[in-house]
């Protein structure tokens, strides 16, 4: 199978899968007890009929479940994600608002994890089974067992609350605002806490992945033999290992990114910072289900993508990845 | 270390403490003899709540884990073993669960139907199988080339007989040490949802007591502090365990 053939099967596999879970959520939200408008409205006791059915019309609400069904998936298609129950706008530019400020955070907190937990594996390999190791091993697997949103609030705690170094939640200082370019690093520093507990989360994985591919390269032929020749460390690491460790945590980053759209709900929630998990969160307090749907369909669509990207990237670079297993 | 905490656990009922949301306390009183991790906002005391929420932090986790074990072993045997249009069916649902963030799954699913204890173990396992069934695919699909399965499929056992009297118990064992992982997972799970106030508001489990304690975070921080230690504590001790018996059982798959 040539390498277009391969692609098409994927993004057809891709387009299947994106379509089998929206299907899960539409069922799942549309057979839920309780009709919307009550949640936002208030209580049938003291909404007119007229009212009632006024936006059961507008949204929808009369039609057979099958038809809302297919008037869904259709939509989705043509890229249209609705509006919004509660501000009437249309879903697309509410998402396209706080989209970049989760970004900010995602993307930040991923590639500073990705390049310090990348370099503390190498670090941790090359002092493999001396102080250092063990440190750094026993840190990480601590990180790793912490939910995010608690270390989140301890060092909100810590630096926020006692230290006063950094503001304890928003996206930027209310009371005397900022413009121009003072505006952008006021919005860094109050983005710091939270990038940095998405940080200390993320690195576990990266460090592992790294630490323990490097410390089987380090058994290899070809490092015994680097040695013998005697080239230093540093250098056999810089140059060798380095190549050979380096594609598993690229995978991750990848994956992790995809993902990370909607990850970072809970610190978003912790910090107060007005991100697609934060309208999300309130999305579902509210019931607004065209923005929780728009939002779970961006998040799976940028998971399915990323996902099969990588596939075909991976049958690009190994031809042996597309005969399969 | 784990099992101290299972075993205050399961005797809080008997030690004589406050019962959980009785409120007879100081308000927000910091720690001290006579409350020993200090009272919340209720004026109830902390440490009778803690303890109370170990046992249905522990109990969720215990149960979701188990239930998505159970579910994840038995699809992905069947997945591995039978490899024609019943495999490729489930094959299709894993590859969609695991599309779907299960986090955000979970938060929808307790939105909607809204939130008991109950259901919070049964959401919790049906948005985490998908690994553990994954993992039992491939271990099923690499035993069942064995000899003795031919030897036992030659003497005429049935398909069915053959897969979970010969196949399952070879390939068993690294689904067991993952399971124990997931019970730390679905403890997080657990704790996330409870933090976002979708847990059960009648008991107390670790994640509930942080969110309650949330607002007080400046003035009464041991509320949200002292629960999340313990979470923290146990969750540490479950991945050690679930770790050294992978690194045990399946020295390949620890690796990763």
């Amino acid at each position: 199978m040539g390498i277009v053939g391969y692609a098409v099967k994927k993004a057809v596999e891709g387009f299947f899968t994106i379509i089998a879970a929206l299907t899960i959520i539409f069922f799942l939200v549309n057979l839920a007890p309780g009709n919307p408008i009550y949640f936002i409205a208030g209580d049938p006791v003291f909404l007119s009929p007229a009212v009632v059915e006024y936006y059961t019309k507008l949204w929808g609400l009369d039609k057979p479940l099958y038809y809302r069904y297919f008037v869904y998936i259709s939509n989705l298609l043509r890229g249209e994600l609705g509006r919004s129950y509660r501000f009437g706008g249309p879903v697309a530019q509410l998402i396209a608002e706080r989209l970049p400020l989760t970004l900010s955070l995602t993307i930040t907190s991923n590639i500073i994890a990705f390049v310090v937990g990348t370099l503390l594996g190498l670090l941790a390999a090359r002092k493999q089974g001396r102080s250092t190791d063990t440190t750094l091993t026993v840190f990480t697997f601590i990180f790793n067992s912490v939910p995010g949103f608690l270390l989140g609030i301890v060092l909100m705690l810590v630096f926020g609350v006692h230290l006063k170094l950094f503001p304890v939640a928003g996206l930027m200082d209310l009371k005397n605002p900022k413009t121009g370019i003072m505006l952008y690093l006021d919005i860094a520093y109050h983005a710091f806490l939270p990038i940095l507990t998405l940080t200390l989360i993320l690195i576990p994985a990266y460090f592992k992945t790294v630490r323990d591919s490097a410390v089987q390269q380090l058994v290899e032929d070809y490092v015994t033999t680097f040695r013998a020749v005697g080239l230093d460390d540093s250098k056999i690491f810089r140059k060798h290992i380095l190549r050979n460790v380096i594609l598993p945590p690229i995978t991750l980053l990848a994956v992790r990114l995809g993902f990370s759209l909607a990850g970072a709900a809970l610190i978003e929630n912790v910090f107060g910072w007005p991100g697609m998990g934060r309208l999300l969160l309130d999305s579902i307090r509210e019931r607004d289900y065209p923005v929780l749907m728009g939002i779970y369909a961006t998040v799976v669509t940028a998971i399915v993508a990323i996902s099969k990207v990588l596939d075909v990237v991976y049958g690009v670079l190994d031809p042996r990845v597309k005969t399969g297993r | 270390m784990l099992l101290t905490l299972g075993i205050l656990a399961l005797c809080v009922p008997y030690m004589g403490l406050p019962y959980f949301n009785s409120m007879e306390f100081p308000r927000l009183a910091p720690p001290s003899p006579k409350n020993v991790f200090g009272t919340d906002h209720l004026g109830r005391d902390m440490l009778t709540r803690v303890l109370w929420g170990a046992r249905v932090s522990l109990m969720i986790g215990l149960c979701a884990a188990g239930l998505a074990s159970v579910i994840g072993i038995i699809l992905g045997s069947i997945s591995g073993y039978f490899r024609g249009r019943v495999g490729t069916v489930i094959d299709s649902l894993i590859n969609v669960f695991q599309v779907i963030p299960a986090f955000f799954l979970a938060l929808v699913f307790l939105v909607v139907f809204g939130s008991s204890m109950y259901l919070l173990v049964v959401v919790i396992a049906v948005t985490t199988w998908p690994m553990i069934a994954r993992i039992m695919r491939a271990q099923v699909m690499s035993v069942k080339e064995r000899l003795f399965v031919e030897a036992a499929k030659a003497v005429g056992c049935g398909d069915l007989r053959v897969l979970f009297k010969h196949v399952v118990p070879h390939a068993i064992p690294p689904a067991i040490a993952y399971s124990i992982l997931e019970i730390g997972a679905a403890i997080i799970m657990e704790a996330g949802l409870s933090y976002l106030g979708l847990g059960d508001p009648n008991y107390p489990s670790w994640g509930r007591i942080i969110y309650e304690g949330q607002p007080y975070i400046i003035s009464a921080p041991w509320i949200s502090l002292v629960p999340g230690a313990f979470l923290v504590y146990t969750i540490v001790s479950i991945n050690l365990i679930g770790n050294g018996l992978l690194k045990v059982i399946a020295p390949k798959l620890a690796q990763r």
